[in-house]
């Protein structure tokens, strides 16, 4: 199976110097234990972070340079041929990298994804199962067609960083056609809006009900009774969903 | 007769040489050295008698078993051998005999070693069969020369020759065996030492390592140096290191004679039985030997490996002047560097030594809030001061926050001039580097040293003996040279100029606890002491104190290695302590200072040297 290991700019939150960030490390973990070559792909120029994710277990990383939008840059790279598997963290930690940008991709390509994943299993018919990391240490067995982009869960187990792997990665700089630049989205200034005390209505203990297989019809009179308790809806709205 | 005489020593002896040189081929398949080996023979003289004797004589009972056993056994042999060959008067035999006959007071002094109750850090098995190899070879040889010089028959000498060869045999099977091959493996180490500073001065520090070379490290037997290798096959076994050790008693995986003796075994196939103790607890690791196979993980151990805190008692303690700790810093270079195999702890402690110049992972900024209230000027790039000081890994430890305080406020109080470097003081490396990092080590070094080169100062100084060790003795080979100072040094200086005056503090007795990088890593035993000796009333030594001290558990990355033990190293320094009857503990180190406050129960207080000369200050 063929992977690829999105890298970010990777940038230490505490200290401002280059860092594989957690989650790309587990990511790697996760390309390794799939078996077959695992090569990393960054937009951008290399720099030691990129240096430092071949020290986690990449034998090759290809820095993509071109200006514009890092999806579209990625989108166009990836969709010639297609890898198998497309990994990522699941945070980015600096400068202009996006936690967002593997939902991007996968949006562009038309690949499913799955976040928050803890292992891979094995391939079946184009399907690989995977494990996925939920609260309080709770797994969920998923499958997902492959082609696909998975986010690592942060806690996934970490491959050790081996200096001597660190040193022989090869870091290959691939010029690409620039992609149409990022739309800007201008924000809009408008004064501050006091916003609905959600916690507090709510109280503590939160309650709630629970529905085994509602009817759509039922669920959606409980949901809209539940947030007309909370104080979210007013009493007149919905009064036509309900009819 | 003398013909005999000569033949059976001289074969004994070709049989000794062509043993040494079987020994000298598979410690040439080790990496080379820097120096010419074969030059370092004219050493070997002064090295054995002057400096391999000033370990040994540290036990007189020893040194005089050994002067007389190895003094009987080569000069009765070196004057009967000629004399047999050329043809003597009675007086060289008469003397042959003599010394043949102290050699054999030698053998039985060496027996009395081990009957009638063996010390637990003697080895047993070949060993048991040494006195009586030595007896046969003195007893037989002296007899067939005093039959030279009195004129006896044939026959006695004949028989006496016999005995004598058989002895002779048996010391060879004992260099197969181990107990004799210190003597043919002590020459080529001796020659070869790779720290010759050692024997004009101090000389601790590791050595840089070429990140470009291939292989970094050791993994199998053939990376170590030649001359390392023959250190390994020159043990005697005789176990003071293991009665030094604090890992050892601490019921930790690491014997240091064992670890040798592995390391000896490692380059055979079929090594020899070791009879010695093993590492308390460490599972039997029985792989096979040999130069090109694995060390680690196959008869060695991990936890061996990181069990070891970098002390150097070991080292201080090995009358054949053997490295312990560049061995292990060598193989964890190897696991480290080319493996990632380090414990979880110390991985954490690299990554964060990696990406954020900080083993703790902290805000480098954040490393002067302890002297937040004390206004303490940072320097700027360019800028210039008289002392600069480096404030080390301590200063994170709200606890060390005590000690840099009354630092600071007695440098105030002798009025001089003094910076830190602010948030552009990276860790100095010390951790990484013991931990076998050396690149995290060399890019943090080359980060700190570029800091220090931006500005001017007269001197550094730190209250860090680790960070001391680093800037003073490991920096150089990277380009950075500082007179470096350690605080006792500076506050020894201010009290005998006068710039500070002290009165001396009634209280409890004061034992002081030296740590391993100020005594033994830079032999400054003294001024901690003279300070002592002014600011407190009665000061007390603890068993083990200034070359010979103990370590607090705290050095070589050990607290984050977070070996296994039975108990734990500072819990028996501190039992030191109580034993000689100190009320306080006087700590010169913030690896000291935190392991050793991490003791439980009631226990002698734990001040600095710092905080007690402050208690002592008086207005001048």
């Amino acid at each position: 199976m063929r992977g690829v290991v999105l890298l970010s700019g990777g940038i230490d939150p505490v200290s401002g110097r280059p860092a594989v960030p957690r989650g790309e490390v587990a990511a790697i973990g996760l390309a390794l234990s799939a078996g077959g070559a695992v090569g990393g792909l960054h937009v951008g120029e290399g720099s030691v972070a990129q240096r430092q994710a071949g020290g986690y277990g990449l034998e090759r990383v290809d820095c993509l340079r071109g200006g514009g939008d890092a999806v579209a840059i990625l989108a166009a790279h990836l969709s010639a041929p297609p890898p198998d598997l497309v990994l990522a963290g699941s945070r980015a930690c600096g400068g202009e990298d996006s936690g967002m940008l593997p939902y991007l991709l996968a949006e562009r390509l038309g690949w499913p994804l799955l976040a928050g994943v803890m292992a891979i299993g094995a391939v079946a018919d184009g399907w690989l199962s995977v494990t996925i990391g939920l609260p309080l240490g709770a797994r969920q067995e998923a499958r997902i067609r492959l082609p696909c982009i998975l986010c690592a869960h942060d806690a996934a187990p970490a491959p050790p960083f081996v200096f001597d792997r660190a040193r022989r990665v090869v870091v290959r700089t691939v010029d690409v056609s620039d992609a149409p630049p990022v739309p800007v989205v201008e924000g809009v200034e408008r004064p501050y809006r006091a916003r609905p005390r959600l916690i507090g209505s709510a109280g503590p203990g939160g309650g709630g009900t629970v529905l085994e297989n509602p009817e759509p019809a039922e669920a959606a009179r409980v949901l809209l009774a539940h947030l007309r308790a909370l104080g979210m809806l007013g009493s007149s709205e919905g009064a036509s969903i309900d009819a | 007769m003398g013909a005999l005489i000569a033949a059976e020593i001289g074969g004994i002896a070709l049989a000794a040489l062509a043993g040494w040189l079987v020994l000298l081929a598979r410690w040439l398949k080790g990496r080379p050295a820097a120096g010419s080996w074969l030059a370092g023979l004219r050493h070997v003289p002064r090295r054995y008698l002057v400096d391999v004797h000033h370990v040994v004589a540290r036990r007189p009972a020893a040194a005089r078993m050994h002067a007389l056993a190895a003094g009987g056994v080569l000069s009765g042999a070196v004057m009967a051998l000629p004399a047999g060959l050329l043809g003597a008067g009675r007086i060289v035999w008469a003397l042959a005999a003599l010394a043949f006959g102290i050699g054999g007071i030698g053998a039985l002094l060496v027996w009395r070693r081990r009957v009638p109750r063996s010390p637990p850090g003697l080895s047993g098995g070949a060993f048991l069969w040494l006195p009586a190899a030595l007896a046969a070879w003195c007893v037989g040889n002296g007899l067939a020369a005093l039959f030279m010089a009195v004129g006896a028959p044939a026959l006695p000498v004949v028989l006496a020759v016999l005995l004598g060869g058989a002895g002779g045999v048996g010391l060879l099977r004992l260099v197969a065996l181990g107990p004799m091959r210190h003597a043919l493996a002590g020459v080529a180490w001796l020659a070869g030492h790779t720290r010759p500073g050692r024997f004009t001065g101090r000389d601790t520090a590791l050595r840089p390592l070429d990140l470009v070379a291939p292989r970094l490290g050791v993994l199998v037997p053939a990376d170590f140096l030649a001359p390392e290798l023959a250190g390994f096959d020159a043990c005697i076994q005789c176990g003071r290191c293991e009665e030094a050790c604090p890992a050892f008693a601490a019921g930790q995986r690491l014997n240091p004679k064992a670890l040798i003796q592995t390391l000896s075994a490692a380059m055979r196939v079929a090594p020899a039985a070791y009879a010695g103790r093993p590492a308390p607890g460490a599972p039997v690791m029985d792989g096979k030997g040999g130069m090109a196979r694995p060390i680690v993980g196959n008869v060695l151990h991990r936890d061996s490996l990181w069990a070891c805190t970098t002390c150097r008692a070991c080292v201080e303690e090995c009358p054949m002047l053997i490295e312990h700790v560049d061995a292990v810093v060598a193989l964890r270079r190897g696991q480290t560097l080319m493996l990632g195999a380090v414990r979880d702890g110390a991985a954490q402690a690299l990554q964060a030594s990696r990406e954020r110049a900080e083993p703790g992972g902290r805000d480098l900024a954040a490393r002067g809030d302890v002297l937040a209230t004390l206004d303490v000027p940072v320097l700027p790039p360019g800028g210039e001061t008289g002392i600069l000081l480096w404030l080390g890994e301590g200063a994170f430890d709200a606890r060390y926050g005590r000690t840099l305080r009354a630092l600071v406020t007695l440098m105030r109080q002798a009025g001089l001039r003094f910076a830190t470097l602010g948030a552009d003081e990276v860790d100095c490396g010390d951790l990484a580097r013991r931990l076998g990092d050396e690149a995290t080590f060399q890019a943090l070094a080359a980060e700190a040293i570029g800091a220090l080169k931006a500005r001017r100062f007269a001197k550094i100084v730190t209250a860090d003996p680790h960070a001391l060790h680093v800037l003073r003795n490991e920096y150089p080979a990277l380009g950075g040279q500082w007179t470096v100072q350690h605080h006792t040094g500076l506050l020894d200086e201010l009290v005998r100029d006068g710039r500070l005056r002290l009165e001396r503090r009634q209280g409890g007795s004061v034992a002081y606890h030296d740590p391993c990088y100020l005594g033994r890593y830079n032999g400054e035993i003294d001024a901690p002491r003279r300070l002592l000796d002014a600011a407190c009333g009665g000061r007390v030594e603890m068993a083990r104190h200034g070359m010979k001290a103990m370590c607090c558990g705290g050095g070589g990355g050990g607290p984050a290695s977070d070996i296994d033990a039975v108990t734990r190293i500072p819990d028996l320094r501190m039992e030191q302590a109580r034993a000689a009857g100190a009320g306080v503990v006087a700590v010169a180190c913030p690896g000291c200072t935190a392991m050793l406050e991490g003791v439980t129960g009631p226990r002698p207080e734990v001040r600095d040297v710092a905080e007690l000369v402050l208690a002592a200050v008086v207005a001048s």
